[in-house]
């Protein structure tokens, strides 16, 4: 159970990671920033 | 200076042609000119006049979309057009859509029965298409129906459709005899051509039959889309421009096209869980409730893997219909017709509910699931929660004292909950929920053997946890803290979030219980009938929501039979208001449900005949 949430952490921060870098990429194909710049 | 006083000079000369132009002057005046000019148009106007000529005769040949008067729509006896035509329309559209789906699936499930040996799946097969056998002919008969109804109530309108189709109109006409010759094939001769080669042939014939539906519901889609954004005609008269692939391939044709394939599919899917349950619920045989326990749950499969991409291919074909309109689309979301949407969003959410629960209830066919029972009130509470953003309105509908009270149409709290950002984020966690849901239920009765069952498990979870994070933090983030452009555009991510998580659960697990142990047989027939009103409910919903969200697409082009093109002017052509619509649907679904029950009661005195044998 402890390798359990302890992989499970490392695989929430790798997660988050991979999303927001996906994210970037997707809005970037569409012209825009992550970040919204008025 | 030299270059100045050269801008100079032509500037003035630019300046004075100007003037002499505005003023009406022309070269020809000039007597030099003049002749030369005369010799350009003596060969010009040849050219033009043999142009003119073609174009009249064009012209002549295509005329445009007729204008009409109330006295150009026949009134026989007491019938409303409109309702008639609108009821006997969705018959075959709902009809339609079972029996080009059900064949889709039986070929999957017979090459599935034919990859595994398993003779179960080539029984199941066989049994789909004969439900839908019956109702080929009740389509067929609604087709009939329809085209009468159009050309007797319909006929200026029928006539220029037709003269824009003609040849797509003659095709359909021919593909549906190829189609009723391959059906008629393919089910008559399913036991003929068993074995070897012969499945072979018989799964050919089942592809083409396939092809041959789909080619049909395309072109017959492609007479619904012009009629929403004409193409290839001229836009001030309507006459045709004489390419009838630009009329057919007008632009929302390809977003229709998609939705319906997948919405047809979730159809089919739930109408034949439908019937399993049925059967299901008036079986005594304990082998016979097995059957149509494990008929019932594939078809529900079925029915999950159309319902999860549809809410994706819907927002498309919106998003397109605003790019072709503005006008349009805010009629369509944000006008007369936006409180059906709110209808919908109940409706689909009661679908979401109807999968899960069905699911939920399933796991109890292995001893297995109690290892997950305890996720299932969280993940009941969560989709409940979604449900309840995603139908959550925009602006209320209110008396006076209410809106008083409430200090305008918004409310304070829940009326942010009411834009799209919200409602994608909340469909979104429904559909991953929804896979969990399933996840959970295909892994209920497996025990993984390889070593990094646990490890694989964590990287499952925290993908799950990563998406709906990233999910909500878009949909918060974009939706209320950017623009319009960024609020579209996060959208975008926010379903690639949705399909990553599909796709890498899907392999994952793949990986990780190949070769796992059963906990015991699964116990098909073990499950409350209480279950299989969820698969009544799943086909309810589904009809009642395509007869509404049908009258929703048709009913955007307004007092338009073709949008801008050709005005509606019969006495029917305003838009009832939402009860009276709703009033009609619902009537055309009770008739439809009525039609399936007897469909459904021919295939089974058909069985008892045949076991009778």
């Amino acid at each position: 159970m402890k390798s359990f949430y302890g992989t499970f952490a490392v695989a929430l921060v790798v997660s988050v990671v991979f999303f927001l870098l996906f994210d970037a990429g997707l809005m970037k194909l569409q012209g825009l920033s992550l970040i919204y710049h008025k | 200076m030299s270059f100045f006083s050269g801008f100079k000079r032509l500037t003035c000369l630019t300046l004075l042609l100007s003037v002499l132009f505005a003023g009406g002057f022309s070269f020809t005046s000039i007597p030099v000119f003049a002749k030369i000019a005369n010799a350009e148009e003596a060969v010009k106007s040849e050219g033009t006049t043999t142009e003119a000529v073609k174009e009249g005769e064009k012209k002549a040949e295509y005329p445009p979309a007729p204008k009409l008067t109330a006295a150009d729509y026949p009134q026989i006896g007491g019938f409303n057009p409109r309702v008639l035509v609108w009821i006997v329309a969705q018959l075959h559209l709902w009809f339609a859509a079972f029996v080009l789906a059900v064949p889709i699936f039986v070929l999957i499930i017979e090459a599935i029965g034919m990859a595994t040996k398993d003779q179960r799946y080539d029984d199941m097969a066989y049994e789909f298409i004969k439900v839908s056998m019956a109702a080929y002919s009740i389509t067929a008969i609604m087709g009939g129906l329809l085209t009468f109804t159009l050309l007797v109530f319909y006929p200026d309108l029928f006539k220029y459709m037709s003269s824009l189709f003609s040849r797509s109109m003659l095709a359909y006409a021919f593909l549906f005899f190829a189609e009723s010759a391959s059906l008629y094939v393919y089910y008559y001769g399913w036991h003929w051509l068993e074995g070897g080669f012969r499945k072979w042939v018989h799964l050919t014939i089942g592809l083409v039959l396939n092809f041959v539906g789909t080619v049909l519901m395309l072109l017959a889609n492609a007479w619904v889309t012009f009629s929403m954004s004409p193409n290839g005609v001229d836009p001030a008269t309507g006459a045709f421009l004489g390419s009838e692939w630009d009329v057919i391939h007008n632009f929302l044709w390809n977003p229709l096209n998609l939705h319906r394939v997948i919405a047809n599919i979730a159809y089919g899917g739930s109408i034949i869980g439908a019937y399993a349950a049925y059967k299901f619920l008036s079986s005594s045989l304990k082998e016979e409730k097995a059957h149509y326990d494990w008929m019932g749950y594939t078809a529900n499969v079925i029915a999950v893997a159309g319902l999860l991409p549809l809410p994706f291919a819907g927002y498309w074909l919106t998003a397109e219909i605003y790019a072709y309109s503005q006008q349009m689309g805010i009629t369509l979301m944000g006008g007369a017709f936006a409180w059906l949407f709110i209808m919908q969003a109940v409706l689909i959410g009661a679908l979401f509910l109807s999968v899960n629960y069905y699911l939920w209830c399933g796991m109890g066919r292995s001893e297995g699931s109690i290892r997950y029972t305890k996720y299932i009130k969280w993940i009941a509470a969560a989709i409940v929660g979604c449900f309840l953003v995603w139908f959550t309105p925009h602006t209320l509908v209110l008396t006076n004292q209410e809106l008083k009270a409430l200090g305008g149409p918004y409310h304070k709290y829940l009326g942010p909950l009411g834009i799209m950002p919200a409602k994608n984020t909340a469909v979104n966690i429904m559909i991953i929920l929804t896979f969990l849901s399933f996840t959970l239920y295909r892994r209920a009765n497996k025990i993984a053997t390889v070593s990094w069952a646990a490890a694989g498990s964590a990287v499952q979870a925290a993908i799950f946890a990563g998406a709906i994070g990233n999910i909500i933090w878009l949909g918060v983030y974009h939706g209320y803290f950017t623009n319009t452009a960024y609020k579209v555009a996060a959208s975008i991510p926010q379903v690639l979030s949705t399909l990553v998580v599909i796709v890498a659960t899907l392999i994952i697990d793949s990986m990780m219980f190949k070769g796992a142990k059963d906990v015991g047989p699964l116990q098909w027939g073990k499950i409350p009938d209480r279950s299989q009103y969820a698969l009544f409910t799943l086909a309810v919903s589904f009809t009642w929501l395509m007869g509404l969200m049908g009258y929703v697409r048709s009913g955007i082009r307004q007092h338009w039979h073709v949008n801008s093109i050709m005005r509606d002017n019969s006495l029917q052509a305003y838009t009832p208001t939402i009860g009276y619509a709703a009033q009609i649907v619902t009537t055309a679904a009770v008739i439809f449900m009525a039609i399936v029950i007897f469909v459904f009661w021919l295939s089974n005195i058909s069985a008892k005949k045949s076991a009778a044998h």
